[in-house]
């Protein structure tokens, strides 16, 4: 088996002197989807932003594509083609739409054919970005700007691609639309590590993942052993209840 | 060694006994040590810590920048000394005096702060000062101009004249009698509206506290103890001149803040101590004061950007994590009591349309709730479901059409006057204060149900603690409710967001809502959450509150609601019982989508 794209060795990290996550390690092949589930505050938004080097981890080594990056810059990392859709829809508020994706390309190196087919890829996934773009992203409603927090990241061809929530304050047709569009990108070649609290939605999706519990892996597998097994209603049960 | 260390760290009176130790060796000491010069500095210092225990009010709590502060300190000490010198009065008329016309300016002061931001509010202040400044030396006839007032007399009780070491004993008491005031001010719901204005004013209309009221409390009531301390100030130097109010006097207290921690209740305490009390003891380094100052503040910056105070805390943290002590304070006991039922209101929102420039977000909407149901609006993104929730919680003005609230019209209404009227509400994106405990954003929600005046607060009378322990367990009953409690003490910034969400329903459910509001409280939530939301607000519909909720969350609305509205470019698509509308085919495709089957769950 070839190394894996990213791999989460023994990861320990947190905010301040509060411990969040113990000794997680984790595996995401090339051009796979891995789903990490568990309940709101088990660690798995804090899992993506110690990968994407907005949290430094206090132990454990992360590697992408045969480098350590675990310590390295957060634009650094993204130079190395890991984004991440932070939870939050984390934009320019007082530029416009078009801006913003404009944005999204910076720093990057792509010619102008392929940031055209980059527009025209975004557009397509959410017609209503082309619709408007010279709205303020501020004007935009809740589950629209969710969108163009999407189309952002996928501006500069990420090959990982971690997504916080995607699924957050999206009318349910257009959940469908980004669940096909998660899977048009696997089919691209762009391996995605997704965190969502639709867990069916992302379990269908899925190759493999990961149940998280109070900042600990608690198993990992296929989604059909994962469905079938205790860990889920542990994870979720255990946690909440 | 550890041991014993880690016992004192735990015995729970610690904190209380050092500040009673401190307490008495600061009233014993002058009787060992008190020569004339040292009392004279110990006044001075105590005369400074009052201006900057309410300017911290203001500026650390309030966020308002005053550069303003030491004229009103001016206008008090001018107060005082020109009626004592010129009409006799005693002393405590004339401090009364003092505080009254700091008071007035300090009004006249927080005018501008409604229409200018920050920095550019800062600016009037400064030219405020100046004026001042200027009137002092120019308006001769009043002020005596560079002579000053000359010859202010000493306080006097039943004929018996304060020496120096009354002075300092009667300017301590004061400082203690404020500081506790304003400790229980602040932990009090003005304190918590304060800081809500400070950090989310959208939350704290939300919660019916209203922004310029708050603003204008803070603003006249620092002045009030300005006013005080210029009083004071006066009778301890018994000559004051307009070049004790340079226009720099001003800037200091808002470096003493800064430097001892703003919104730290010790912070302007140990902040006045730092920054004048070290200069008199380096006398011989006078030359060099400015430069020390800059590179201490720089350092400050860096190093402790809380302050004094912030840095200590945060040490204090460290050191009992090391010994394994936690730093999450216990949560407060409370006396249990049943969740008290709602009359629900019945909500009516008749052709209702909104613009923003050229695009129609609402047009023409009718919406009519009953009392006590649940009602849901749905519709794809940027249909105007959160536009229409923004209209009747009063954020957005109506530009055409009506909307009422168990019949009271509130189109016109501000939107603290609405949360006042009963009608509560959570935010998409949970607007909750960070640098709060979870506890207290809940019980920033009872705000409005709480009755007590600011003065009874500061005062802990019993009628306003008895308020407040109501408060304290409706909050903790409400947090239990929403499965928070065991998380009450903690920073609400530092909850996961499903856990924000469920903290924002508590803060609205506190406030006794008879018409609750609810943006995508599913948003985010885990699975076990949303079965605990489904419960929560079936169990809020029990106590009998009308609620009406913005979701995507199908299966949720299915379950909870009896009425579904869908609204699909800002005018209503299909309205009607959930089943009706889920079959609607103009509903499925503009919104539900292929993946979404509700109706066959049940069939």
């Amino acid at each position: 088996m070839s190394a894996p794209l990213l791999d989460v060795q023994a990861v320990d990290a947190g905010y301040g002197h509060v411990g969040v996550l113990r000794g997680v390690s984790l595996q995401v092949e090339k051009g796979a989807i891995v789903a990490l589930v568990g309940a709101n505050g088990a660690g798995k938004s804090t899992l993506l932003k110690t990968i994407s080097g907005v949290l430094r981890p206090t132990a454990g080594r992360i590697v992408f594509d045969g480098a350590e990056i675990s310590g390295l810059a957060p634009h650094r990392i993204v130079d190395a083609g890991l984004m991440h859709v932070a939870e939050g829809r984390r934009l320019f508020r007082s530029q416009s739409v078009r801006d913003n994706l404009e944005l999204g390309l910076y720093g990057g190196r792509l010619d102008a054919a392929a940031e055209a087919r980059r527009y025209e890829f975004v557009y397509e996934l959410f017609p209503m970005l082309r619709e408007r773009p010279d709205h303020r992203a501020g004007v935009l409603s809740g589950g629209q700007q969710q969108m163009l927090a999407i189309a952002q990241a996928l501006m500069r061809e990420p090959r990982l691609l971690m997504l916080d929530e995607p699924s957050l304050g999206l009318a349910p047709v257009i959940v469908d639309q980004v669940i096909g569009a998660i899977e048009r990108l696997r089919a691209e070649g762009v391996t995605i590590l997704l965190v969502e609290q639709m867990v069916d939605r992302a379990l269908d999706i899925a190759d493999r993942a990961y149940v998280f519990q109070n900042g600990v892996v608690i198993g990992h597998g296929a989604p059909a052993d994962i469905r079938g097994g205790d860990l889920i209603r542990r994870a979720y049960l255990g946690a909440a209840g | 060694m550890a041991s014993t260390l880690r016992a004192l760290l735990e015995w729970p009176h610690l904190r209380r006994g050092l500040l009673i130790g401190l307490c008495v060796v600061l009233y014993v000491a002058p009787l060992a040590v008190g020569t004339e010069y040292r009392l004279f500095i110990a006044t001075q210092m105590g005369v400074y810590i009052l201006v900057a225990i309410g300017l911290n009010l203001l500026n650390g709590y309030g966020g308002q920048v005053s550069l303003g502060h030491g004229a009103l300190v001016a206008i008090g000490a001018y107060a005082a000394a020109l009626t004592m010198v010129d009409l006799h009065w005693s002393f405590w008329p004339a401090a009364l005096l003092a505080m009254v016309m700091a008071a007035g300016v300090g009004l006249l002061m927080a005018l501008p702060a409604f229409r200018l931001s920050t920095w550019y509010f800062a600016l009037i202040t400064l030219g405020f000062a100046e004026v001042i400044a200027g009137l002092l030396t120019e308006w001769r006839a009043l002020t005596h101009g560079f002579a000053g007032v000359v010859g202010i007399p000493a306080p006097k009780a039943f004929g018996y004249a304060f020496t120096a070491r009354d002075l300092y004993w009667f300017v301590l008491t004061l400082v203690v009698l404020t500081l506790v005031g304003m400790a229980n001010l602040l932990n009090s719901r003005f304190g918590r509206a304060l800081v809500a204005v400070r950090d989310n004013p959208v939350a704290a209309t939300a919660s019916g506290v209203s922004l310029v009221r708050i603003k204008i409390f803070a603003f006249v009531l620092s002045a009030a103890v300005a006013g005080l301390a210029g009083a004071l100030f006066a009778v301890q130097k018994t000559v004051i001149t307009p070049e004790d109010f340079p226009a720099d006097f001003s800037v200091f207290f808002l470096l003493v803040i800064v430097l001892g921690g703003s919104g730290r209740l010790a912070g302007p305490v140990v902040g006045a101590l730092v920054f004048f009390l070290v200069p008199e003891l380096l006398t011989a380094l006078q030359s060099w004061r400015l430069l020390i100052y800059g590179g201490a503040l720089l350092l400050l910056m860096l190093y402790a950007p809380h302050g004094l105070v912030g840095a200590a805390e945060g040490l204090w943290k460290k050191l009992r994590a090391r010994l394994g002590l936690p730093n999450i304070p216990p949560t407060p006991v409370a006396a249990d009591a049943p969740i008290r039922a709602i009359d629900g209101a019945q909500l009516s929102v008749r052709d209702v349309s909104k613009r923003f420039g050229g695009v129609a977000a609402l047009a023409s909407v009718d919406l009519d709730v009953a009392p006590g149901v649940t009602h849901a609006i749905v519709g794809p993104n940027g249909s105007g479901k959160t536009t229409l929730l923004n209209m009747i919680s009063g954020y957005y003005r109506v530009d055409q059409g009506a909307i009422a609230v168990e019949g009271r019209r509130t189109e016109n209404l501000a939107p603290h006057a609405i949360a006042r009227a009963g009608v509560g509400r959570t935010f998409q994106t949970p607007r909750l204060l960070p640098h709060l405990s979870v506890l207290e954003n809940v019980l920033l929600g009872a705000f409005t149900a709480e009755k007590h005046s600011w003065l009874s607060a500061a005062l802990a009378l019993p009628a306003a603690r008895r308020e407040q322990q109501a408060s304290l367990a409706e909050a903790l009953r409400y947090l239990e409710f929403v499965g928070l409690r065991e998380r009450a003490m903690e920073l609400a910034g530092e909850l996961p967001h499903g856990q924000q969400r469920l903290a924002e329903i508590a803060r609205a459910l506190v406030g006794r809502p008879k018409l609750l509001m609810l943006d995508e409280p599913a948003a985010g939530l885990s699975l076990a959450e949303l079965d605990r939301l489904g419960e929560l607000i079936a169990a809020i519909r029990g106590i009998g509150a009308t609620v009406v909720i913005v979701e995507h969350h199908l299966e949720l609305v299915a379950d909870i609601c009896s009425r579904v509205t869908a609204l699909e470019r800002g005018a209503v698509l299909a309205s009607g019982a959930p089943q009706d509308v889920f079959s609607d085919q103009a509903v499925v495709s503009a919104y539900m989508g292929a993946h979404v089957r509700i109706g066959e769950k049940g069939a």
